[in-house]
């Protein structure tokens, strides 16, 4: 990385971190600076806060379930209100921080990104959220309701996110395709090209060159990649996609358990199912079919064509994917026989889960229409919990999984509707489960979940730099080696000295790309020189760990590559002398080390390769 | 950064002007009209009866926050689930019984006797009362009849007339007076360590009456009964004695506050207590006993040499216990007590009390003035030189927080406890501030960070360079046999450097080769100095 990029990458974090901020500006503040991106959308603009948040109180609480056993409200009109002055206030104060070693360009990109940062906020529609609300009640002796609301004035909700989860009300997407035996199911709306031009045109009025020229790059590169252009790909979808798991009890098959033991388990099955405008993106799937046999046979069945692919896991039978398209849906399903029974149902002649008693049940508490649902049954945990138990490997361990079990709550049927109303997104869900409990469990699963995704990636990242430079180090060492031999062999390395003055000119020979068959030979001859033999190993060689004493040396702790060929010598300076196929650091013949990339080393050929 | 302040100004002038024009109502809400297309839930028939309506009825409706948790779906028989757990404990950690068994009683006890049971559900909520006033309301409610649990009794029984605000001082910024009931409590600790104990814990506590006399010379009884179940203190500050504190000020600018007074206040049923304390302070030099009508009082010294106001004064008046740190403070608890000027005639907290319950338990009193003087004190710490000026940055900190007023009356009622605070800082202020403190906070800290690295990498690359040039340089003239006076050939030079090119500074400075061979090459740039 060069050293231009690392302030656009800071710049892009604190944008980030001040659009929360900026975009709750008082909305009279007419931007006008000279970069005004232009955006394809129009400019929401939410009106003015009103100074008593009573209304949106109201109409809050009236969405939720009062008298139940839990309920918070939180309006944000005034918090956005007054984080946006507090924060003008700090803006303030950050000019004054000394910048004797920022320049103007710094101080004007700092300036640009926050105030960017702020529109696309207001552009989004999050400063127009006036209030949320959560609520738990208990509708009989074992059904729980919960509502989530998540509220804006009905004058406003003119932002982007407003529409990106579905806009007007309607039956729930794909429930006509799931079987009455589906143990999960999700649907739900999704403005899939909205969604693609909202981040593409914000990218492009960015106003930061280098992120604009990075993103177009990666445009071009996908639509390489996949023969066809992004916007097309856009019009082709519908908006709307549906996923459901089967569980049939009635045919069980074997799978692999636990130390080889076939297991028996209900046959699942899955379909997925996206709306689409036309075949395009069908046709192109076609065309990625391999000529040559590989078992991926193209059918036309009462009018839906499908690409069926081969058994891919010979261990479950059943498992058969394929792809079809019936004029308005895309299906990807584990097997015929799923999109079979999807179909089935469709067409009214097998029953679905809308017909089911416990579906029924459940949705009537909930919303029927709306933009996205799901669905889970009980079946789906007590089956889970089944196989659990039967993995576990003696009976002292059943024993204490089954009171263990016992005290926790059982696995709870559950449906969750979403609307998108003229008040914003409300979601109901309806089961057993207690919405309290399971916004304490979420409460305290989802900081540990950030924690690990923010931490693990970093850390290995860290430990992976950490090794390159390490790496880096052991080739300095040994290239410097290598010349400290040379200055005592008259500036000869030891393969260039026959065995009869102590070298091993006799074992150097080289492979197809010039590297040496053999560097352990000629560093052996080199003990002295080297010091010691834990710089012969890459920290990041995997499986082998270095070695301190000469004696335990093997050919295997030998990570480096050594070049051999009669054009590497000591009277040349840029000749790659030793370098490590892992990093692709490379040494020369004058003692420096550079970090390649693989891409650089890839080129090396017999003979001289010489680094500049 | 002005041009853009100038609009929000102007917005916020508007604003006040139009809530001025258009009356900006802080009333309580009232009934609600919903508009008819709202999305209400399906209508059910709630199947449990949750302590909601108690709950919520006494909270403030239409404000930034309202929140409501049943908490009898966990509490109510908590001891007896806790015991259902006792088998899986014991099953997981066979050869542990006795342990695991000692560890469930103390908890279920716990439990049971403190009355956590009773807790039937919670509530908060907040509501602006005023410009820049907010109301808060905390409750934690158990039905009437379920308050057997020692919680519900250590606090005092029945909501009464606040009298203790007659015994804080006019220009009290600190003051806090609360229902105790000493004895209960300790009774309470010593029945829960009796309960969990092993026999040796329990001889030692019974032993403790004992040991009580023999370190005091009170019957423990008798000490505990001297209490009259009300305990207060209150901080002032005196404007008219400076004070320097001795600590350096890396301002440069003294460090003075203004003269911190202590007022400390007990009800008493006897003279026990004071008697006590006079014995004890017997030991001291220069004690001097008063008598003032039924005023008895002990006078101390100056204790601290470099606080001379500080002379603490024991006082007993037939009813209170006092302990002050100076006559001064004494003069004025007990002027106000006989009914001259006390808090209730604090103009800042009679605007807080309008909006307070008028009895209570306990009551806790926060002026500004606190808030003030400990951000004179801050800006006081911050270094001349670098950085923001004292003036700046006492500006952010206006911008960030407002000096905290608060005044707040805990009730112990029939159902539960229930504490009412009124002040000029809000949940949305709070939230709002904690999160661009952080986003400022960082950017304080990223900026010159980011910035410096970035200058010091270049400041290094650049250096890198002119040792290069130099070396080429020295090579140059070694081997063309040049004097140390000799002037550089720039053109012949760049034959010894890489691709015969001169290097580039990274911050775009121009380099030149010295005026002789023996001078280093230089870089335009500011700071990149070989």
């Amino acid at each position: 990385m060069n050293i231009k990029t690392k302030p656009i990458l800071v710049l892009c974090s604190l944008g980030l971190a001040a659009i929360f901020l900026a975009g709750c500006k008082p909305p009279s503040e007419t931007p006008t600076t000279p970069t005004e991106p232009k955006s394809s959308f129009s400019t929401a603009s939410p009106s003015a806060p009103s100074p008593t948040s009573a209304e949106a109180f109201n109409n809050v609480m009236g969405m939720l379930d009062e008298n139940g056993s839990v309920l918070f409200y939180m309006g944000t009109e005034r918090m956005f209100r007054v984080a946006a002055e507090k924060f003008e206030g700090v803006r303030g104060i950050m000019d004054s921080i000394p910048k004797k070693d920022l320049d103007e360009d710094d101080v004007q990109q700092i300036k640009r990104a926050m105030e960017y940062a702020g529109k696309v906020f207001r552009r989004i529609g999050i400063s127009e959220i006036a209030g949320m609300g959560v609520s738990g009640i208990a509708v009989d002796s074992e059904l729980n309701r919960s509502r989530f609301v998540l509220h804006h004035k009905p004058e406003n909700g003119k932002g982007h996110m407003w529409s990106l989860l579905g806009e007007e009300s309607h039956e729930m997407f794909g429930l006509d395709l799931m079987p009455a035996n589906t143990m999960f199911a999700s649907s739900q709306d999704l403005n899939f090209a909205g969604l693609w031009r909202l981040i593409d045109s914000e990218v492009q009025g960015l106003g930061i060159d280098d992120v604009t020229k990075g993103w177009n790059e990666g445009k071009k590169d996908f639509e390489e990649a996949m023969k066809m252009k992004i916007d097309d790909l856009m019009k082709s979808l519908g908006g709307k996609f549906s996923l459901a798991l089967t569980l049939d009890e009635s045919q069980m098959i074997q799978v692999p358990g636990p130390d080889d033991k076939p297991m028996d388990v209900p046959r699942p099955d899955l379909v997925f199912a996206v709306a689409v405008n036309d075949n395009m993106i069908f046709e192109r799937i076609k065309k990625e079919i391999p000529p040559d046999n590989s078992g991926i046979v193209v059918t036309n069945i009462n009018g839906i064509e499908r690409i069926q692919g081969p058994a891919v896991f010979p261990p479950v039978p059943s498992l058969k994917p394929l792809i079809a398209f019936d004029g308005q849906h895309l299906f990807a399903a584990s097997s015929p026989e799923a999109l079979e029974k999807a179909l089935a149902v469709k067409a009214g002649k097998a029953p679905g889960l809308a017909s089911t008693e416990k579906f029924k049940k459940l949705s009537a508490l909930a919303a029927t229409k709306g933009n996205g649902f799901s669905f889970a049954d009980s079946r789906l945990g007590e089956i889970a919990r089944d196989i659990q138990k039967r993995t576990l490997a003696d009976a002292q361990e059943a024993k204490a999984f089954n009171s263990l079990m016992a005290q926790l709550q059982k696995p709870s049927d559950m449906y969750t509707s979403f609307e998108n109303t003229k008040y914003g997104w409300v979601w109901t869900a309806v089961g057993q489960q207690n919405a309290a409990s399971t916004i304490m469990a979420s409460v305290a699963v989802a900081p540990v979940a950030i924690l690990a995704g923010i931490a693990v990636p970093n850390f290995v990242k860290a430990r992976g730099k950490a090794e390159r430079i390490r790496c880096v180090n052991n080739l300095k060492q040994v290239s410097l080696a290598l010349k400290i031999y040379a200055s005592d062999h008259d500036d000869r390395f030891p393969f260039q000295v026959p065995a009869a003055q102590g070298g091993t000119k006799e074992k150097a020979e080289q492979d197809d790309s010039g590297d040496d068959r053999n560097p352990f030979a000629h560093l052996m001859k080199m003990r002295s020189e080297l010091g010691s033999p834990k710089i012969l190993t890459c920290p990041a060689h995997d499986g082998v760990s270095p070695s301190t004493d000469w004696e335990d040396v093997t050919a295997g702790h030998v990570s480096y590559k050594l070049r051999t060929s009669k054009e590497v010598t000591d009277l040349v300076s840029d000749e790659v002398l030793v370098w490590c196929p892992i990093h692709h650091n490379v040494a020369r013949t004058d003692g420096s080390v550079f970090q390649m990339e693989e891409s650089d080393t890839d080129k090396r050929q017999p003979g001289s390769w010489k680094i500049r | 950064m002005k041009q853009s302040n100038i609009p929000s100004q102007t917005l916020f002038v508007l604003l006040a002007a139009s809530m001025a024009v258009g009356g900006w109502d802080y009333r309580p809400l009232q009934a609600a009209e919903l508009p008819a297309d709202l999305p209400k839930p399906p209508p059910i028939t709630p199947a449990k009866q949750t302590s909601y309506t108690a709950v919520t009825s006494q909270l403030d409706r239409g404000g930034d926050l309202f929140g409501y948790l049943g908490t009898a779906q966990w509490l109510d028989g908590l001891s007896g689930k806790i015991g259902e757990y006792e088998k899986l404990a014991l099953e997981m950690a066979p050869g542990e019984e006795e342990s695991v068994k000692l560890a469930f009683k103390i908890i279920t006890g716990l439990v049971k006797r403190s009355g956590m049971e009773e807790l039937s559900g919670v509530g908060v909520s907040t509501v602006q009362v005023g410009e820049e006033q907010f109301r808060s309301r905390f409750y934690m409610h158990h039905a009437a009849a379920r308050n057997s649990g020692y919680l519900w009794n250590l606090f005092g029984e029945k909501p009464h007339a606040l009298s203790g605000l007659d015994l804080m001082p006019e220009d009290a910024v600190f003051a806090s007076y609360s229902d105790v009931n000493v004895k209960a409590l300790w009774k309470t600790l010593l029945n829960e360590l009796v309960m969990l104990g092993t026999p040796e814990i329990r001889q030692s506590l019974s032993a403790a009456p004992e040991q009580f006399k023999m370190l005091t010379g009170m019957d423990l009884d008798e000490f505990l009964d001297s209490f009259g179940g009300e305990i207060g203190g209150a901080l002032l500050l005196n404007d008219a004695i400076p004070v320097n504190l001795p600590m350096p000020s890396p301002s440069g600018r003294p460090m003075q506050i203004p003269q911190p007074e202590l007022l400390l206040v007990a009800k008493v049923n006897d003279r026990l207590l004071f008697d006590q304390l006079v014995k004890v302070s017997a030991q001291m030099p220069n004690v001097r006993k008063e008598q003032e009508g039924a005023v008895h009082k002990v006078l101390m010294p100056a204790l601290v040499p470099f606080v001379p106001a500080l002379q603490p004064v024991i006082a007993y008046d037939g009813g209170h216990l006092f302990v002050v740190s100076s006559p001064g403070v004494l003069k004025k608890v007990l002027a106000a007590k006989a009914g001259g000027p006390s808090l209730r005639n604090n103009e800042q907290f009679k605007a807080l009390a309008a909006h307070l319950p008028s009895e209570g338990n306990s009551f806790t009193y926060l002026s500004d003035r606190l808030g003030k003087e400990y951000m004179k004190f801050q800006q006081n710490m911050i270094p001349a030189g670098d950085g923001p000026s004292p003036q700046q940055f006492s500006v952010l900190l206006q911008k960030l927080s407002t000096p905290a007023i608060t005044a707040s009356v805990f009730q112990n009622t029939d159902e539960g406890w229930l504490t009412t605070s009124v002040g000029n800082q809000s949940v949305a202020d709070a939230l709002s501030i904690g999160s661009v403190a952080v986003v400022g906070l960082l950017a304080a800290i990223a900026i010159p960070n980011f910035v410096n690295a970035r200058a010091t990498a270049q400041k290094n690359s650049c250096i890198a360079n002119l040792r290069q040039i130099d070396g080429a340089t020295q090579q140059w003239a070694l081997e063309n046999q040049k004097k140390a006076t000799d002037k550089p050939d720039a053109k012949a030079i760049l034959e010894y450097l890489r691709n015969s090119r001169m290097p580039e500074c990274p911050a775009g400075g121009i380099y030149k080769l010295g005026e002789h061979i023996s001078h280093s090459p230089t870089c335009s740039h500011a700071g990149h100095k070989l």
